[in-house]
């Protein structure tokens, strides 16, 4: 994809339905981009890159072939959408229809 | 040399001194110690090289040497002592061979001199002279083969020396009944007398000697302090798989150009941590323990971004286009799992009510619609699966109406995006036909209003098609209304195996090949033909007045739909704008088959059932749908609800009784199984749109229609009745004929059709 498309996919997700925001932070837990206000946004990315990096170590150490692409965090009060990569990871809020 | 002999020499001469009662000795043994080894000098091996004698001279010339000792010994008086020799004897072993002269020469002059000192050597001194002197010639002779060896192999080598008595005087006992014993006892007295009258003696003179005592010197010596770490490295099962195949990139030294302190080791430790790409290595290898990495995490994080010079500089994004892709994608999901697993036919979550259902029999209900920004306003003209990922569906967008010209647009939908398609192709005229090929699934023709026929790579999403007609010979100067990959033998090696058709307006069913552009072949050129219907007419004389006039103004007639049948892959059904059906095959091109009349409206749609042989279906703008098969030339039923063109058909690929179709302003949900009469369900388009295009998906039980205002939508068919096979297709269609007589006037059709129904209702 393209800067331009990526983009644009990014501005799509801002737009979607129910999301709350997102971040973007790179393979040293810095936020790149972000939609949330900045100390929330720093403990997002401290907090959630070190749980991503274990639950990837975790998915490596039982089979090194295998790979983790995503997870989700489902809480009360909205869910956590991880998409890891190799060099930056992506998070997103998104409510959950219940709240 | 010369110069170590007088050195060697002058030691003697200050040392005679003190060593006197040795001297005494000496000059006493000098009688009686006899010599112990003649002297043999031995003549080394000459060495010549390039005619020059090289022969390495002896460090102490022993010819030499020894005759100055000589000299010097008899000029001094008690001068040569054993501790002399022996004080020589521990100068460094380069002077052995001195110590063994001076040994020997020590022996010669003894032997040469007699001494008027009086002395009183026991026997055990001169043993110890004698062996003292045999300990020097034995060490003479090591001498002396060391030095042939050094000759050959110059190895210098540094060894401590034995240890020599300088003077031992050791006492002996005799026992009293020794025959000696008075002899002893007179020598002994002799010696203390001597003692005694030595102090004012003349005979005697005390001398003073002094030893050097060397100055000391302090030296320090220091070395680098060294600098120790504990490193550790742990290596996670990922990571030896990632090094077996050679991906892990991980880079422990980092190239800076710090100097070697500790604090920028343990920098350094930071540095490699962070600077190491890619989350598998910086949680494979720690560097350090864990503890350390939260106290270290805030220093390190700030020493990277200042040190890492392209993070802060333009992100650019196309690094996170994966992440951001399945984050839509999941996101989609989130909003719409419940519709998505209708759609997949999986039972949603109970989360939403369930809702009642009100009556048992089959409905549609609305799931979604595949609508983005970029489709608004745009008429769906064309729907397409994809053969190799039935989620994927193409649809092409172009205005129907003719003098209205704007831009097209083919989009690729998948199922898990419902609000952006995955693809979009821009083209320069309305697009009238979409079909995904079936060898290569990502090759999507699309047939244009201008005429053109793209194929385009789904696999990139650029504008630029791969292949286009426009400047073949035999493109299409009409908009091209329907294409259809078709599989065949490969005529030649680089034959695709498949071939595309086309039929346009222009008159022309048109095979394509994909060589290296297109090449065209004509299957067919649509000829006008009278139908029998109109022969009879002018036969019969009813209608002279128009046969006359009907003047064949164009030869050719626009072909606007063609179906190939699934079963024999070289017939096709083409269907006109006069409303004739054509049925013919693709070796013929002069010739059809078969002409099926019946339609007055042109066809817009032709679909064979894909479970019943030979039976077709035909759409056209006459407002209604009519069933063929393929021996009779006039519709087998004709089904008309609505007072709108029909647009589009499809059968449902699971009953043979069912299919559906797009009128203007509703679709429909026929099955004949139940009614031939009316549709079994309807879906009414509000007045903002109409329904254009529709099509059956292949994986699961919903029905998709395209609309005038550019959403796909989706209607999940519920309740569906058992599927129907294909023989209760042929009974219902047996049994519409029968009652049919083989006419071909329709108003007389109509009349025996009316006819044919109370049969049937009394059968019922």
């Amino acid at each position: 994809m393209t800067q331009a498309e990526v983009d644009d996919t990014l501005k799509r997700i801002q737009e979607h339905k129910g999301v709350q925001g997102y971040l973007i932070i790179n393979s040293d837990g810095i936020p790149i981009r972000s939609s949330l206000d900045a100390s929330v946004t720093q403990q997002y990315a401290a907090l959630i890159k070190s749980l991503s990096d274990k639950a990837r170590s975790t998915i490596r150490e039982m089979d090194p072939s295998n790979e983790l692409l995503f997870f989700r965090m489902r809480t009360k009060k909205h869910e956590i959408l991880v998409a890891p990569d190799k060099e930056y990871t992506m998070i997103v809020l998104q409510a959950t229809d219940a709240s | 040399m010369t110069s170590t002999l007088r050195s060697a020499a002058s030691v003697r001469t200050g040392v005679s001194g003190g060593g006197r009662s040795a001297g005494q000795v000496s000059g006493a043994a000098r009688k009686t110690a006899p010599v112990v080894a003649t002297r043999s000098v031995r003549t080394l091996p000459k060495l010549i090289e390039n005619n020059q004698d090289v022969t390495p001279k002896r460090l102490i010339d022993p010819e030499l040497f020894y005759n100055k000792v000589k000299d010097s010994f008899l000029t001094q008086d008690a001068s040569s002592t054993p501790s002399e020799a022996a004080y020589s004897s521990a100068q460094p072993q380069v002077f052995s061979a001195t110590k063994s002269m001076i040994g020997l020469s020590h022996g010669g002059a003894l032997n040469s001199h007699g001494t008027d000192a009086e002395s009183f050597p026991s026997e055990q001194e001169t043993d110890q002279l004698a062996q003292s002197i045999a300990i020097h010639g034995t060490e003479r002779e090591h001498s002396l083969i060391p030095l042939e060896d050094e000759i050959i192999q110059p190895l210098l080598t540094l060894t401590e020396t034995d240890t020599i008595f300088i003077l031992s005087l050791d006492s002996s006992i005799v026992a009293n009944d020794s025959k000696d014993l008075e002899l002893i006892k007179q020598e002994n007295e002799r010696y203390v007398e001597l003692c005694k009258s030595k102090q004012g003696s003349d005979v005697f003179n005390d001398r003073g000697m002094n030893t050097f005592n060397s100055s000391v010197k302090n030296k320090e010596v220091q070395c680098e302090r060294l600098i120790s770490q504990s490193r550790e490295a742990y290596a996670s099962t990922a990571d030896m798989y990632d090094s077996e195949r050679g991906q892990s990139n991980t880079n422990l030294v980092k190239s800076t150009q710090k100097t070697q302190t500790i604090d920028d080791g343990l920098m350094r430790v930071d540095q490699t941590r962070s600077s190491s790409s890619g989350v598998e290595k910086s949680h494979g290898t720690r560097l350090s323990d864990q503890s350390m990495d939260e106290t270290m995490r805030k220093p390190s994080a700030t020493n990277s971004t200042s040190d890492e010079t392209k993070v802060p500089e333009p992100f650019d994004s196309s690094k996170i286009a994966s992440c951001v892709f399945i984050m839509e994608r999941v996101l989609n999901l989130n909003t719409n799992q419940t519709k998505q697993a209708i759609y997949r036919g999986l039972t949603p979550l109970a989360g939403k009510d369930a809702k009642e259902v009100n009556f048992t029999g089959l409905a549609l209900d609305k799931l979604f619609a595949y609508s983005a920004e970029v489709t608004s306003n745009k008429n769906v003209s064309a729907l397409g699966w994809n053969r190799k990922n039935p989620d994927l569906l193409a649809a092409g967008y172009g205005p129907f109406e003719y003098n209205d010209q704007r831009d097209g647009l083919v989009c690729c939908w998948c199922l898990k995006n419902q609000e952006f398609p995955e693809r979009f192709f821009h083209t320069p005229a309305g697009v009238t036909a979409v079909a995904f090929s079936v060898k290569f699934p990502s090759l999507l023709a699309v047939g244009l209003f201008d005429g053109t026929v793209n194929v385009y790579d789904v696999q990139t999403n650029g504008d630029k098609p791969l292949l286009d007609t426009e400047e073949s010979l035999g493109k299409h100067t009409a908009p091209v209304w329907h294409l259809y990959w078709v599989e065949v033998e490969k005529g030649r090696d680089d034959d695709t195996g498949e071939v595309l058709m086309s039929i346009s307006t222009d008159g022309r069913v048109t095979q394509w090949l994909l060589r290296k552009g297109f090449e065209s072949n004509d299957y067919m050129k649509l000829k006008r033909i009278l139908s029998k219907q109109t022969v009879q007419k002018r036969e019969n004389g009813k209608d002279t007045k128009g046969s006359k006039s009907e003047n064949l103004l164009f030869r050719t007639s626009g072909g606007l739909c063609f179906d190939v049948c699934p079963d024999d892959k070289t017939i096709y059904l083409c269907g006109t704008e006069e409303g004739l059906i054509h049925r013919c095959s693709v070796s013929y091109n002069e010739q059809y088959l078969d002409t099926y009349s019946g339609h007055t409206g042109p066809v817009y749609r032709i679909a064979w059932c894909p479970l019943a042989k030979g039976v077709f279906l035909s759409s056209s703008a006459d407002w209604t749908v009519s069933l063929w098969t393929v021996d009779r030339f006039q519709p087998c039923i004709t089904f008309a609800s609505r007072k709108k063109p029909v647009f589009d058909i499809c059968w449902s690929p699971k009953s043979a009784t069912i299919f559906c179709c797009a009128n203007e302003e509703a679709v429909e949900v026929w099955d004949l199984s139940k009614n031939t009469l009316e549709p079994i369900n309807v879906i009414l388009a509000t007045q903002q749109y109409i329904f254009t295009s529709i099509t059956y998906a292949p994986n699961s039980e919903c029905v998709l229609a395209g609309t005038s205002n550019g959403s796909v939508m989706v209607y999940h068919i519920e309740n569906l009745p058992a599927p129907t096979s294909e023989s209760e297709l042929l009974d219902i269609i047996e049994q519409q004929t029968n009652n049919i007589p083989p006419l071909e006037d329709t108003s007389s059709s109509v009349a025996s059709h009316a006819a044919a129904k109370e049969p049937v209702v009394a059968n019922k």
